[in-house]
């Protein structure tokens, strides 16, 4: 060579080639690794041959070169692919290559005393993981030979399948039930999966129950207010005494002495709409007889001409109802207790009565609104 | 004696020793072990050396922009790199005055032996 103190051209794509070949020593480590030790490694060389440059640049040998980076830097010595495995060299290789950036990674991590407490946190939950895991599989089979989305077994059979693959994963987990060398591989592969498909699966996992709720509470919170009978609401209520005699007035309190009302919030409320069978309406207002408007558990209420509400206006005197028309001018007087007493064993000659009296006097609403109105 | 062999056990406090006076990238510190008399020192073992150092956390980097040339990584000491000189520093001292020591011993020791010999 010349004895030129800066690299010919020929120096230059030597050195180039030695650090290529270099790098592909390393090529089974980490990236981070290798980028670490041969960064700057031209510049190094050059620099090395401008200093000998009086005597030619010895380069050497790339696999002593790189052999001698390793050891120094206390990394593996290169595991050399043999003849016949080379297929399984690249498994293998892939492996240790993720097995020991893992290693780097939780070492970083465990450089800081958040990132070691974060870590160990994490390594507390991983049988939570391992029970994810048998989930989410036991799902995707589900869904490829059940056909459907369910987050948790419909019938015994699939919850026993839900458990094995929970044990399973779980075993897995903790080492166990692995005889085979390749199931190491294959659970790798089932974690991958598992975690490519648990997002999704949660995702629609968290959308079916929020669904579900949603009916339930819509369910749940669908309570008509006021009284009903038979899921019809109760709009007032007629009272009539013991000889089946109307009954203006009548104050009615429930099994916990609160005021038995028509309307939800009988404090503020000042008139109840209703329809009739034949959709006239009726303006239906709280007895006057009780203050500030709350006599709402006085019976029959009273109603006004819906003319009157409407426009609405607060200021209206909506109290002055008319009393409604009773439905009966009079009901069946109630039998004697001696009499009933004797009639229970034999229901049907008394029952008759009763209930076609009941029925009975319907026809002749328009005299007792006269009585009722006082 | 194979003073490679030698080399290997204490490159670390000597690469450590010459990045604590002054900081330098990676030839730069190989030319000055050469310098100070190490000439058999491999460039290889020197840079995986200040890896090892670094990921070791005695030694941190930075790097610098070279006129005409690619960027260059320095190496600089950090508290735990000055706390591992001086560690290793004792160590050797005291290594090398009991080797010193033992090594001193045999002319006697070939000195009996030798008349010994001449006895036999």
């Amino acid at each position: 060579m010349t004895d030129a103190t800066a690299p010919t051209q020929s120096d230059t794509s030597a050195i180039r080639d030695f650090a290529a070949a270099v790098r592909g020593q390393l090529n089974d480590l980490p990236a981070d690794d290798v980028d670490d030790l041969t960064d700057g490694l031209e510049a190094d060389l050059t620099e090395q041959a401008a200093d000998a440059a009086d005597s030619s640049p010895e380069l050497g040998d790339p696999v002593a070169y790189a052999a001698e980076l390793r050891a120094a830097a206390d990394l593996p010595p290169r595991a050399e692919p043999g003849a016949g495995v080379k297929r399984e060299s690249l498994v293998r290789r892939v492996g240790t290559r993720a097995r020991s950036s893992r290693a780097d990674a939780a070492r970083s991590i465990r450089q800081s005393p958040a990132g070691a407490q974060l870590l160990d946190f994490l390594l507390v939950l991983r049988p939570l993981w391992w029970v994810l895991r048998g989930w989410a599989v036991y799902v995707v089979a589900n869904i490829f030979f059940g056909g459907s989305f369910e987050v948790l077994p419909a019938d015994p059979i699939r919850g026993i399948a839900l458990l094995a693959f929970v044990t399973l994963s779980v075993q897995w987990g903790r080492g166990r039930w692995l005889p085979w060398h390749w199931l190491l591989g294959f659970r790798t592969l089932v974690s991958v999966c598992a975690v490519l498909a648990l997002p999704w699966l949660l995702f629609i996992a968290a959308h079916e129950i929020t669904a579900q709720n949603n009916v339930n509470a819509s369910y749940d919170s669908y309570v008509t207010p006021g009284l009903v009978q038979n899921g019809e609401q109760v709009t007032n209520i007629f009272a009539y005494d013991a000889e089946g005699q109307p009954l203006p007035d009548v104050q009615l309190f429930d099994q916990d002495g609160q005021p038995l009302g028509v309307v939800e919030d009988p404090a503020n409320t000042p008139y109840l709409s209703q329809y009739d069978s034949a959709g006239t309406e009726h303006i239906l207002v709280p007895s006057l007889l009780v203050p500030g408007g709350s006599g709402w558990n006085v019976y029959p209420l009273g109603q006004v001409a819906s003319q009157d509400v409407y426009p609405f206006d607060a200021l209206a005197p909506l109290g002055e109802g008319e009393a409604t028309p009773f439905p009966f001018a009079q009901v069946q007087p109630l039998v004697a207790a001696p009499e009933a007493g004797e009639a229970t064993p034999s229901p049907t000659p008394t029952a008759e009565p009763t209930a076609s009296a009941t029925k009975v006097p319907a026809p002749t609403p328009a005299s007792t609104d006269a009585d009722a109105q006082q | 004696m194979d003073t490679t062999q030698l080399l290997k056990g204490v490159l670390d406090v000597a690469v450590l020793a010459v990045i604590a006076k002054d900081d330098g990238y990676g030839y730069d510190v190989v030319r000055r072990l050469r310098a100070a008399g190490l000439d058999a020192v491999g460039d290889a073992s020197v840079y995986g050396t200040l890896r090892r150092l670094y990921t070791a956390g005695a030694l941190s980097t930075y790097v610098v922009p070279s006129d005409g040339g690619p960027n260059r990584k320095y190496y600089a000491m950090n508290a735990e790199g000055r706390a591992m000189l001086a560690e290793q520093r004792t160590n050797w001292t005291r290594f090398a005055s009991t080797l010193t020591l033992l090594l001193d011993e045999p002319a006697q020791t070939t000195h009996l032996s030798s008349t010994n010999g001449d006895q036999s």
